[in-house]
């Protein structure tokens, strides 16, 4: 009797267990199968119509070599992804600048009003900042930076939710640390530059990933402010593949997809962890 | 983009009220304030001036070009009988219904059935799930463009194997808010998972070793001290997921194949959303001003229903006590 219960317990896990892992397999195929399919439409033969074949499986290597080419033969395609690349480098860089910057004060130092400027700073965490595109846009429009790389990049460069976690970051850092440098005479500046920055950057490479990649994606904005093509970042030139009286084969399209994936899919697998880390910290959302 | 609220500047509060008494690290306030000084400007220039230009604009009329004129409340009156506007506000009331309950249950329940893996299985299948969230929205839209094509799209020819099927998701006004939440929820579930994982792994293991010790099985472990203990953290994924649905914008502006002249919100309008609709009399029609005031009861919408969440909580907690 017990020799049977203890075989149906093993029985009932192993079976759990499967059941577990099948659920999973199906919600992890949910989650690839579309990116999958843009992949396969992308490596198969020209002219072969989509509405046949589901593309469940890359078809034809030729195919899209002759797709990645047609799309890169595009100036303008190149162009925009350079663009994106500059856009989204600089936007992270200055970011991490600007926000470690103001963390490492709040985290460490006192000064009148500190309690005040934090809140109202932490208050953009709130804020839909799709509801101020348009009087944003106009500011950014009367300095006479539209279509210019400060006009596309700095109003996003105040990012609040950077802020909230570098400061956290710089609060975990032991403050003796700090004071040891200024008694060895570091200054003020100092002490942040060659002590706070270089401990914090696990952090610091958190935060300019997780920039980028918003940056990257970033439509709205650059779509009201890139208004002359050769500014036109990933994003836009993409989304114009398939905009209403576009003609461009389904191939074509999926193939500038495609290929503007790439960086960020690079960044999701060399820095899964700090990514996910990131995200579970925050809240990021377009 | 939108963080927990209430518990970061709780803690940040607490924080930033320890004393620094007994540091080394005094030093002149001018060098606070130099090292603060890019990051607020950029801050006071491009998030708090627009905020007061908006509301001024909402009271002007303005092509953008000439002098702004001052008229009072007339853009709120003109907006207020458009039908496109009010269409758009429909529409956006009937997908915030719809996507955050589904937003909040479907991220907890992966997040629960996530939980019951083994670390690092738990970590493979975290960071499958999460993929579909990092891929750009653009992205996403032309993907899921030909998914939902009736009769030939993938998702369509998968859907009529359980009898749907043939659904015009993106040209039927009826079917297209559901087709947006279905891309949606493909999109963000693994992001509220996420959150909803973190929350999960803050609950201290000793009450739920405790809670089996005393012979609760999953069901009673997950009722009697999993929900509980994460209804702050869902609280905060609600109130996450209410922002970023209310200022909807990429996804339905390129799966309808808006422009800014016309055509916004596809067939019949079914995706036309205020974000969508304040961008298109601004910059398609020039009309700024009216442009400013859609931001304005968008921003207010947006307010209100964060009081009325913050207030049900208050409420609730009240009795708890």
């Amino acid at each position: 009797m017990s020799e049977f219960g203890r075989r149906r317990s093993v029985g009932a896990i192993g079976i759990g267990t499967v059941i577990r892992w099948v659920f999973a397999v199906v919600l992890c195929l949910i989650a690839l199968v579309p990116i999958w399919w843009m992949f396969n439409v992308v490596f198969s033969d020209a002219g072969s119509a989509l509405s046949l074949s589901p593309r469940l499986y890359p078809t034809s290597l030729q195919g899209g070599i002759a797709n990645l080419s047609a799309v890169l033969s595009d100036g303008l395609f190149g162009l925009a992804f350079l663009n994106s690349i500059e856009y989204s480098t600089t936007t992270a860089l200055l970011v991490l600048l600007f926000a470690s910057a103001a963390a490492y004060e709040f985290a460490h130092y006192d000064f009148p009003c500190r309690r005040l400027i934090y809140a109202v700073c932490l208050m953009g965490l709130m804020l839909p900042l799709a509801v101020i595109v348009i009087p944003t846009q106009r500011i950014v429009a009367s300095l006479g930076w539209l279509n210019t790389l400060q006009g596309i990049v700095l109003p996003s460069t105040a990012s609040a939710f950077a802020l909230f976690f570098l400061t956290e970051y710089m609060r975990s850092i032991p403050r003796e640390l700090f004071e040891a440098a200024r008694v060895d005479g570091a200054g003020h500046f100092a002490v942040y530059w060659r002590i706070a920055l270089p401990v914090a950057k696990n952090g610091l490479v958190t935060i300019g990933i997780l920039i980028f990649i918003i940056a990257w994606a970033s439509y709205l904005w650059p779509l009201v402010v890139a208004t002359n093509g050769s500014a036109y970042p990933i994003s836009v030139k993409v989304a114009g593949y398939f905009a209403i009286g576009a003609k461009y084969p389904t191939s074509i399209v999926m193939t500038a997809a495609l290929i503007s994936a790439i960086p960020v899919i690079v960044f999701y697998v060399l820095f899964n962890r700090l990514v996910v880390d990131g995200v579970a910290r925050s809240g990021i959302t377009g | 983009m939108s963080v927990d609220i209430s518990i970061s500047s709780g803690r940040a509060r607490g924080h930033l009220t320890s004393p620094l008494a007994g540091s080394d690290l005094s030093s002149s306030p001018a060098w606070s304030y130099a090292l603060l000084s890019p990051f607020l400007l950029v801050y006071a220039v491009f998030v708090l001036l627009p905020i007061f230009f908006g509301l001024a604009l909402s009271l002007m009329k303005w092509d953008g070009v000439g002098t702004p004129q001052f008229i009072g409340l007339a853009n709120f009156q003109a907006i207020a009988t458009n039908r496109k506007v009010l269409a758009a506000f429909g529409n956006l009331i009937y997908f915030v219904a719809l996507q955050v309950p589904i937003a909040v249950i479907s991220g907890l329940s992966l997040a629960l059935f996530v939980d019951r893996f083994s670390p690092r299985a738990a970590a493979f299948i975290r960071a499958i799930l999460l993929l579909p969230f990092i891929m750009p929205l653009f992205l996403t839209a032309a993907i899921w463009l030909w998914m939902l094509v009736p009769q030939f799209g993938l998702f369509d020819q998968l859907t009529s194997v359980f009898g749907l099927g043939n659904v015009e998701w993106l040209s039927n006004p009826r079917y297209m808010i559901p087709g947006l939440v279905i891309v949606e929820t493909w999109r963000s579930a693994g992001f509220n998972m996420v959150l909803f994982y973190a929350g999960l792994k803050a609950i201290p293991i000793e009450q739920r070793e405790a809670a089996r010790i005393d012979g609760a099985n999953t069901l009673q472990e997950i009722g009697f001290v999993i929900l509980p203990q994460l209804a702050p953290i869902a609280f905060i994924i609600t109130i996450n997921a209410l922002f970023g649905t209310f200022q909807v914008f990429d996804l339905p502006w390129l799966l309808s194949k808006s422009g800014f002249v016309e055509g916004q919100g596809g067939a019949g309008g079914g995706l036309l959303f205020p974000v969508m609709q304040s961008v298109a009399a601004g910059f398609g029609s020039l009309r700024f001003g009216q442009a400013a005031a859609i931001g304005v009861v968008l921003l207010l919408l947006i307010i209100f229903v964060t009081t009325l969440m913050f207030g049900a909580r208050t409420l609730l907690r009240r009795r708890h006590v």
